[in-house]
């Protein structure tokens, strides 16, 4: 479903963010990316789903380039970002018919996607409200509504938990099984190994811009715990 | 005290390493010169006019109505100057940390006015003093005139600062109310705005209509304290003046002291019932920035008073049409030139509404929503030139069919001048586009900052402006002879090539440049 193969970018011809990243995420992979802050996580997401431009390399959403065909591989994606910025002057309910309206999502289904999700994370109730009201959780909740408006084959997610409550927590740790299951495939970065361990059937550790480790999360974490597999490979490699 | 010195230490280290971090020192260099000589501009505009009335003034016999026009002037640009602000809350990124330290809810708000009171007191300073200094220049005035003259011009800025903090109070106050509160502030500062050129035609009114200069100084008695304690050292002038600027100061600060940092209470709609009709992708991105314009009283308020300017204008024209058509048919030259310049004034207006000019810049952090969607560039700037006509053109085509009707135009005239105008609309959104894409500012904290202040919009403003007034005046000058009906209209189609090679350009080049946008 995500396929990234010699990834590099560089910021102002000097600083190397990410090396030669190479990646495969199928359909039903949860995928989790991990590494410490500033290790390329962001940017490699922000290539992923053709926000960032980038000259090394190729990065193929369900087998489309998203630099020679972005706007059929972002029609298969939704992306949420670790940052919840919004149009503060609109209401929930006109964010989501916004992103409705641009990804052609008939009255009917829109209706019952709404409904659906936005009952799930408890923000029926606010969606008339001005985004500007919202708090930062609540934007969050917004997002993934949004996101999921359009039933995409791939959702890529930057730090998805921060700042959800533990309810919404659950409930969107729920939703990413069933999207999986369904044939879905997520690709997410996150802090939190232990949400990592959990979740994910594969991840991939990158540190300073390059992969030091990838694979189904049983064969890179062995008998010892994520965090102990994930602080050896920080310092050593 | 010590407080107050940090805090101000601190804020120009931040103004000037935010400067440096974020500007690439060439474009720096450009916006700093760019900036210095449109002050330069002004500033030599401000001597000539001073000149002039102080020449006026020295026959009259009463020279020292060269400082009540100076003071006059002074007012208007600080009252106009609040009133712009009038919607915008006092936010600032870094209130939580401030408010955090042992430090008065006061003392920090008075070191932030700093900042405000700087941006006040540049512009004020290119407008008052060349009054000062041909007063003083051509009354051989003494030093003592010079340092009052400099004492009111330190004390100006006070006003507009603290008339900006009442208006944030109130709008706190009445914001908290409503559903969206940037509605009721945009609502309050277009009535601000409406009174404030209320104001100014009254001005301009009574100086027109006083039978002596002594009356005009009894209309406005700011402006008269301020030319009483510069000229002759009046201290009564001096202290009324004293408390109309330092009072509204003082209380501003105190109450904006009480909400610095307060979150607007957040209002939980009623409506229950939600809203899922679908649109087309160029209607829903239309929509957005519909709702984003009229989300931003900032916005709003700075990109519409060339709007609100262009319907007085033509209701002025309406209500004086006999004296108008009077003036035209005893000065034959003037018949002749009045098409021209009313498609130069209208268009000119017209360029002051430059909404795209700032709209990708207002994007700001969530820019990244529109990269990631699967929507075309193209729509995209389609959707923001697009929005900013729709604004525009409903206005002037009633006001230019209007205008036209008044002065009672041939057909072919009011015709040309109806397309010209419209089409330089036109142009002046992609205009505007174009160097918001070549300036773009998307890390702002405050959007005032982007609508005001940011090169996108200054040089649209001014070179957009200059280009739509100046062409048609061009074509007075240069084919005299010919029919406005044929060179306006020449004049639509050169608009209209123009939007087009332009676009075309936005389509190339522009697209690279979004792409490239972080």
């Amino acid at each position: 479903m995500l396929q990234i193969e010699h990834f590099s970018k560089t910021y102002d011809g000097k600083r190397r963010a990410v090396d030669d990243l190479t990646l495969h995420v199928a359909a039903g992979d949860l995928f989790g990316f991990l590494g410490a802050n500033g290790a390329g996580k962001t940017t490699t997401i922000k290539a992923a789903v053709g926000i960032l431009p980038f000259e090394e390399g190729r990065i193929l959403v369900d087998g489309l380039d998203v630099r020679e065909q972005p706007l059929l591989a972002k029609q298969r994606l939704a992306y949420i970002p670790d940052d919840p910025q919004l149009y503060d002057g609109l209401s929930g309910m006109e964010y989501l018919n916004f992103i409705a309206d641009i990804f052609r999502v008939s009255q009917t289904e829109r209706e019952a996607r709404v409904r659906r999700y936005a009952d799930m994370l408890e923000l029926t109730s606010r969606l008339n409200d001005i985004i500007g009201g919202y708090s930062h959780g609540m934007k969050q909740k917004l997002e993934i509504v949004g996101a999921l408006l359009h039933q995409p084959q791939l959702l890529v997610l930057d730090e998805p938990f921060v700042g959800l409550d533990p309810k919404a927590a659950f409930t969107l740790k729920e939703l990413m099984r069933e999207f999986c299951a369904a044939g879905g495939a997520i690709f997410f970065s996150t802090h939190v190994l232990d949400v990592a361990e959990k979740l994910c059937n594969k991840i991939a550790v990158i540190k300073s811009g390059h992969l030091i480790a990838c694979g189904d999360i049983e064969s890179v974490k062995g008998d010892q715990s994520l965090e102990e597999v994930f602080l050896e490979l920080i310092d050593h490699a | 005290m010590h407080e107050f010195r940090l805090l101000i230490r601190l804020n120009l280290k931040n103004m000037l390493g935010s400067l440096k971090k974020k500007q690439k020192k060439g474009s720096l260099l450009a916006g700093s010169a760019g900036l210095v000589l449109l002050g330069l501009f002004l500033a030599f505009c401000m001597t000539v006019n001073a000149l002039s009335t102080a020449e006026l003034y020295r026959l009259a016999g009463l020279p020292q109505a060269t400082l009540f026009s100076g003071s006059l002037y002074a007012l208007l640009i600080t009252l106009s100057m609040a009133v712009m602000r009038s919607g915008a809350a006092q936010k600032s990124s870094d209130a939580d940390l401030l408010l955090s330290l042992p430090i008065s809810r006061s003392v920090i708000l008075l070191a932030k006015s700093a900042a405000l009171y700087l941006f006040e007191a540049i512009p004020l300073a290119v407008f008052f003093l060349p009054f000062l200094i041909v007063y003083c220049i051509t009354m051989s005035a003494g030093m003592l005139v010079v340092l009052r003259g400099l004492l009111v011009l330190l004390l100006t800025p006070l006003l507009p600062v603290g008339i900006s903090y009442l208006l944030s109070w109130l709008f706190f106050c009445l914001g908290s109310r409503l559903r969206n509160p940037q509605h009721i502030a945009t609502a309050f500062a277009l009535v601000l705005l409406v009174a404030y050129l209320l104001f100014v035609f009254m001005v301009s009114g009574n100086s027109a209509a006083a039978p002596d200069i002594q009356s005009q100084f009894r209309s406005f008695p700011p402006a008269a304290w301020m030319m009483q304690f510069i000229a002759f050292g009046d201290l009564s002038g001096f202290v009324a003046f004293l408390a109309l600027t330092v009072l509204p100061f003082a209380l501003g600060v105190r109450l904006s002291a009480r909400i610095f940092g307060r979150e607007m209470r957040s209002f939980h709609s009623q409506n229950k019932t939600l809203d899922f009709r679908p649109h087309s992708p160029l209607r829903a991105l239309l929509r957005k920035e519909s709702r984003r314009y009229f989300g931003s009283s900032t916005y709003v308020v700075n990109t519409i008073f060339g709007l609100v300017m262009m319907v007085a204008a033509t209701a002025a024209l309406l209500i004086f049409r006999s004296r108008v058509l009077e003036l035209l048919a005893a000065v034959p030259m003037l018949s002749h030139a009045a098409a021209p310049l009313l498609t130069a004034a209208y268009s000119w207006i017209v360029s002051t509404v430059s909404i795209s000019a700032v709209s990708v810049s207002l994007e700001g952090r969530s820019l990244w929503l529109l990269k990631s969607l699967p929507v075309q560039v193209r729509d995209i700037f389609a959707a923001k030139i697009l929005f900013n006509v729709i604004i525009v053109a409903p206005v002037a085509l009633v006001c230019t069919v209007c205008s036209a009707c008044a002065l009672a135009l041939p057909f072919g005239d009011a015709l040309a001048v109806v397309l010209a105008t419209l089409l330089a609309a036109l142009l002046i959104a992609v205009v505007g586009l174009c160097f918001n894409l070549l300036f773009p500012r998307l890390d702002w904290t405050d959007e005032s900052a982007v609508v005001k202040r940011s090169m996108s919009m200054m040089l649209s403003f001014f070179l957009g402006g200059f280009l739509v007034a100046a062409m048609p005046v061009g074509c007075l000058l240069l084919f005299a002879q010919v029919r406005f009906s044929l060179t306006g209209s020449a004049l639509a189609v050169i608009y209209l090539l123009l939007s087009i090679i332009l676009w075309r350009r936005l389509n190339h080049a522009g697209k690279r440049r979004f792409a490239a946008l972080s």
